[in-house]
């Protein structure tokens, strides 16, 4: 749940969850990844396509040991990259639904944080309205100063709140 | 119907066995496991600083990870497997035994050896044919078969689970519940398959001979 601490570190847009650089990690890291493992998996690809593993090179009892391994080491890096691709896609959509949720919390706190401020200045006004110019307990210029700051707060959270509803 | 003539063609099979050697250098020089390790602890700082947003996203990474331990043993396996092969069948003289770890149920078969007219040298592939004749040298290469076919054996009941969706357990599936890995696997010739020289199987023929003398 939101709260006035929760919002004093988090009514930045930047400190959401980064969903363009997490995609950028990930990217990264399975450009590397795929990189490596295509070229195993192309090398071996080429040598059983053209036969360097089939029954031409060895044979026992008409059969081809090496190629099927080889064929099996092929299943394997397919399943790795499905895995790999799996997990990508995987993290990227619960890096949206993560941006959802802060967003939505982010909102909610900006929203609370503003009917507060409202609050404050309800009851200022409220007290400007019953205190006489002539008081002299109550500054009527202090009282001024509080709505005139909380005016201003109203607005910079309205701001914020205007660009959390854009993310 | 298996075919009963065991035949290498060695500088087929060299070449091959020199992609998959580069395919193994590879693997081990560009650490794949490294590369997911990485992307661990990236994601474990920003799941950390998001309220755990990431959920079991170690435990896929770690199927990932064995995944990759499997694929370098494969390739390893499948290149000493070559290599032995290679080099039973190149110079058999040169090693007295063949056959270590990688066999199932041969552990260490002597080669009697293969002399250079046992090689047919009118092949022009340098392709050698391995039959009855010369059965020390198709007991090597089933050695050798076996050596690269025992990776199959020794990995009947590997699983490889597919990934886990948001929710759902995962799914266990047997490789070799593939139909085409099964076959051939339960095809493949054995130690036990190929006959061993023996002096009665020429028995008929002296026997012939004999008798067509008298």
């Amino acid at each position: 749940m939101a709260s006035v601490d929760w919002i004093t570190w988090k009514t930045d847009a930047k400190e959401l969850i980064n969903s363009e650089q997490i995609e950028e990690v990930l990217t990264k890291k399975a450009n590397v990844f795929n990189n490596s493992i295509n070229n195993v998996y192309n090398s071996i690809k080429i040598e059983t396509e053209k036969g360097g593993l089939n029954k031409e090179s060895l044979s026992i009892n008409g059969e081809s040991p090496s190629n099927i391994a080889a064929n099996k080491i092929l299943k394997r890096i397919e399943n790795i990259k499905v895995l790999m691709d799996k997990f990508n896609n995987k993290i990227s959509t619960q890096v949206a639904e993560q941006k959802k949720i802060e967003k939505e919390q982010l909102i909610t706190a900006i929203e609370e944080k503003i009917d507060e401020q409202e609050r404050i200045l309800q009851n200022t006004m409220s007290l400007r309205n019953r205190i006489s110019t002539n008081n002299q307990v109550v500054d009527i210029n202090d009282v001024n100063a509080i709505i005139n700051v909380t005016n201003e707060k109203i607005a910079m959270l309205k701001e914020r709140l205007e660009k959390a509803k854009a993310i | 119907m298996a075919n009963d003539t065991n035949t290498v063609d060695l500088d087929k099979l060299t070449g091959s066995f020199k992609v998959i050697e580069e395919a193994n250098n590879s693997l081990n020089s560009v650490s794949l496991s490294n590369i997911v390790l990485d992307l661990d602890n990236d994601l474990s700082k920003i799941s950390f600083e998001h309220g755990n947003c990431f959920s079991n996203y170690k435990d896929d990474l770690d199927v990932l990870t064995n995944e990759i331990d499997k694929l370098k043993s494969e390739v390893n396996e499948l290149n000493a497997a070559l290599e032995k092969t290679i080099k039973s069948f190149a110079d058999p003289e040169s090693k007295s035994f063949i056959g270590t770890n990688l066999l199932n149920n041969v552990t260490q078969i002597p080669v009697t050896g293969q002399t250079t007219s046992e090689v047919q040298e009118s092949n022009p592939i340098n392709t050698i044919p391995i039959g009855l004749g010369i059965a020390a040298s198709g007991i090597a290469g089933s050695v050798g078969a076996v050596a690269v076919d025992s990776m199959f054996h020794n990995n009947d009941n590997d699983i490889i689970p597919d990934y886990e969706e948001p929710g759902v357990e995962i799914v266990e599936k047997k490789i070799n519940d593939e139909p085409e890995l099964d076959d051939s696997i339960a095809r493949e010739p054995t130690f036990d398959d190929v006959t061993p020289y023996h002096a009665s199987r020429d028995k008929e023929v002296i026997d012939k001979f004999y008798n067509d003398d008298n």
